[in-house]
């Protein structure tokens, strides 16, 4: 039983991971990402090119994943949605939509799509607190993570200038732009810094089970289900939705069979549509036009 | 020449009148009838497939191009046509016409019921409900489907209708260029109606759209269920045409390849839409045969053909960006385009 929790909240914990990169996109660029889960899966096969195909030392991975992600970031920014900015949302959407395709396309291309094993770090192992309840060392990692990305987020997104000068550009574009604000540049942080967020989701989900295009894209998919339980622009309410969608995933999976794990963040997302789609944490008025 | 561009045209130049109008319906039923003489069986079987791909892409139209929604349940929609088709041929075995109404039924069922919360809110939240709807299809079916009949999927008899057997290229053709021709009028007809004037009242200025006392939701709901119940008719169509139903066929990269459709071909056009799901459709054969002329020993040729479906993937998604971005009324645009520097006359109407 506790280790069924402590399985819930390492999956949380990557699910708050991904949640946190749908609403930093949403809230930041006024995007619908649904790249989301293809973005993410390139991130963790980058890391795996430069950790396992290269054989890098560790810093040099680290620093090399990061400027490559954050680099497709800006490319993604200056390259398309710049060109698309003034278009009507659902436009956004779509090129969101033909942007996964694309990027699918070049990740079976040139990674092919049989799942793969990556160097670790340190050999993973299992911990166990108290008498039974029993969790892998990158579980641990991984809520070590989330912890980290949202701690420095509250912080980045309260006391920096840059932070603060995202959320101005987020609440208002045009005025924020008049007032010196490089909108622009924001946009393409909020796009380095959600890619970046998506990949080590995806990276430490690989590390518990195995790196394959499909089960990471998967896993990005699902994180919409906290990303909406929050509100898609509540970065705090995201964390209870991580939860509950964590939670509804390892019991559903317990109960109903292994491949229950495909659907359950999807039913959640249903069942939130259908009682209250503004989420949780979202804002009070929802535009119903 | 004449008839491509009367292909590109027809959706937006109705004001031009009677003659141009006739002209233009002489030139598709001429096409129409040269296909079947002029193409070998293979050719007009994947003629016949774009057709089916048109039908689905007609309907997204109506989502996407008029009232400006965006769907990701395309796929999910074709395989609720088509195991509705498998579960009734072969388990019920039901004859093809009571399997093509009940599945248009069930598809408008499956939109209401899935279009029904989302479209309380704005628009954005039809494409996370029908990202869920995808899924959550696609497991059911793929859970229905080991447990039936295994991972091969299931194996559909020859359609006929009334006692005719449809067993070959010319019978499929001829009975899609109908169901086609029909949709399109269909289609053309709701545009002009008082729905076609709300829906694209609502994607262009949704604000004034509801000071008109036009009902979103209703409305919203309206071109989702009708664009639903015409996908899922196209599934049960492609099920019967390759008499086969597996899981494998139906992913998201098949629901974006129905977006390519409609933004190759021209949002809110539904001739483009048609234009649009032939180009999507006959691009690999005709890669795949562009492919073949290159000198065999090429080491090019080789890694091209065996990565035909990535490129697929990536030509697709590239398109649709490239499309938005350059040129949003797609290849009917162009086509007007082209008409227009032809024409010179013709610059004004426009």
């Amino acid at each position: 039983m506790l280790t069924l929790l402590l399985g819930a909240l390492t999956l949380s914990a990557i699910y708050a991971l991904v949640g946190f990169a749908w609403v930093l996109l949403r809230r930041t660029n006024g995007i619908l990402n649904l790249a989301t889960g293809a973005q993410l899966a390139i991130g963790a096969f980058i890391f795996n090119q430069f950790a396992t195909s290269w054989q890098l030392p560790w810093p040099v991975v680290v620093l090399g994943t990061l400027a490559t992600v954050a680099a497709l970031g800006g490319v993604t920014h200056w390259v398309v949605f710049k060109k698309l900015s003034g278009q009507p949302e659902f436009a956004l959407v779509v090129a969101t939509l033909g942007l996964a395709s694309a990027l699918k396309g070049v990740s079976s291309l040139i990674w092919g799509t049989e799942a793969r094993v990556m160097r670790e770090p340190v050999p993973s192992q299992v911990v166990t607190f108290g008498d039974q309840a029993t969790t892998t060392l990158y579980g641990l990692c991984g809520l070590g993570a989330a912890v980290l990305v949202f701690a420095a987020a509250h912080t980045f997104f309260k006391f920096s200038t840059v932070g603060i000068r995202m959320r101005a550009a987020a609440e208002n574009p045009v005025l924020s732009a008049q007032g010196g604000i490089a909108v622009d540049w924001v946009y393409v942080l909020g796009w380095a810094m959600a890619l970046t967020v998506a990949a080590i989701a995806g990276i430490m989900y690989a590390y518990q089970t195995a790196l394959s295009f499909h089960g990471v894209e998967a896993l990005g998919m699902r994180g919409l289900a906290p990303a909406l339980i929050g509100g898609l622009t509540s970065v705090r309410g995201v964390i209870p939705g991580a939860l509950i969608v964590g939670l509804a995933e390892t019991f559903g999976t317990k109960v109903f069979g292994g491949s229950f794990q495909d659907v359950a963040a999807w039913i959640v997302i249903l069942v939130v549509l259908l009682i209250r789609p503004q989420g949780l944490f979202g804002d009070k008025q929802v535009q119903r036009v | 020449m004449t008839t491509v561009r009367t292909l590109f045209n027809t959706a937006t130049t109705m004001s031009e009148g009677g003659r141009g109008q006739a002209l233009r319906r002489i030139a598709i039923l001429a096409l129409v009838c040269v296909l079947p003489l002029a193409l070998r069986d293979y050719q007009l079987s994947l003629v016949t497939t774009a057709l089916i791909a048109a039908l689905g892409a007609l309907a997204l139209t109506l989502v996407t191009g008029f009232v400006g929604l965006v769907t990701a349940g395309n796929s999910a929609l074709l395989a609720l046509g088509a195991y509705g088709a498998a579960i009734g041929a072969v388990q019920l075995e039901l004859p093809f016409l009571v399997v093509l109404v009940g599945s248009v039924l069930v598809g408008a069922v499956v939109g209401l019921l899935a279009g029904l919360p989302a479209l309380r809110v704005s628009g954005i939240y039809l494409a996370i409900a029908t990202l869920a709807l995808h899924f959550i299809l696609i497991f059911v079916f793929n859970e229905y489907q080991t447990r039936a009949v295994g991972s091969a999927g299931f194996f559909l008899p020859t359609a006929s209708i009334g006692g005719l057997l449809i067993d070959n290229a010319i019978k499929w053709y001829a009975v899609l260029v109908v169901v086609v021709l029909a949709t399109w009028r269909l289609v053309e007809n709701l545009k002009r109606s008082k729905f076609g004037r709300a829906w694209m009242l609502i994607r262009d200025t949704p604000l004034a759209a509801a000071s008109q006392g036009i009902s979103l939701p209703a409305y919203k709901l309206a071109a989702f269920v009708v664009s639903s119940a015409i996908i899922s008719m196209s599934g049960t169509f492609l099920a019967y045409f390759q008499q086969a139903v597996y899981i494998e066929n139906f992913t998201l990269e098949l629901a974006i390849q129905y977006i390519a459709m409609v933004i190759i071909g021209g949002m809110g056009s539904s001739g483009g839409a048609i234009a649009g799901a032939c180009f999507v459709v006959l691009l690999p054969p005709m890669l795949s045969r562009a492919i073949a002329l290159l000198p065999s020993d090429a080491v090019v040729a080789g890694f091209l053909q065996q990565n035909l479906g990535d490129f697929q993937l990536i030509i697709y998604g590239t398109l649709v960006v490239v499309f938005l971005v350059w040129r949003p009324d797609g290849l009917a645009g162009l086509g007007q385009r082209v008409a227009a520097l032809r024409l010179p006359s013709r610059k004004g109407a426009r």
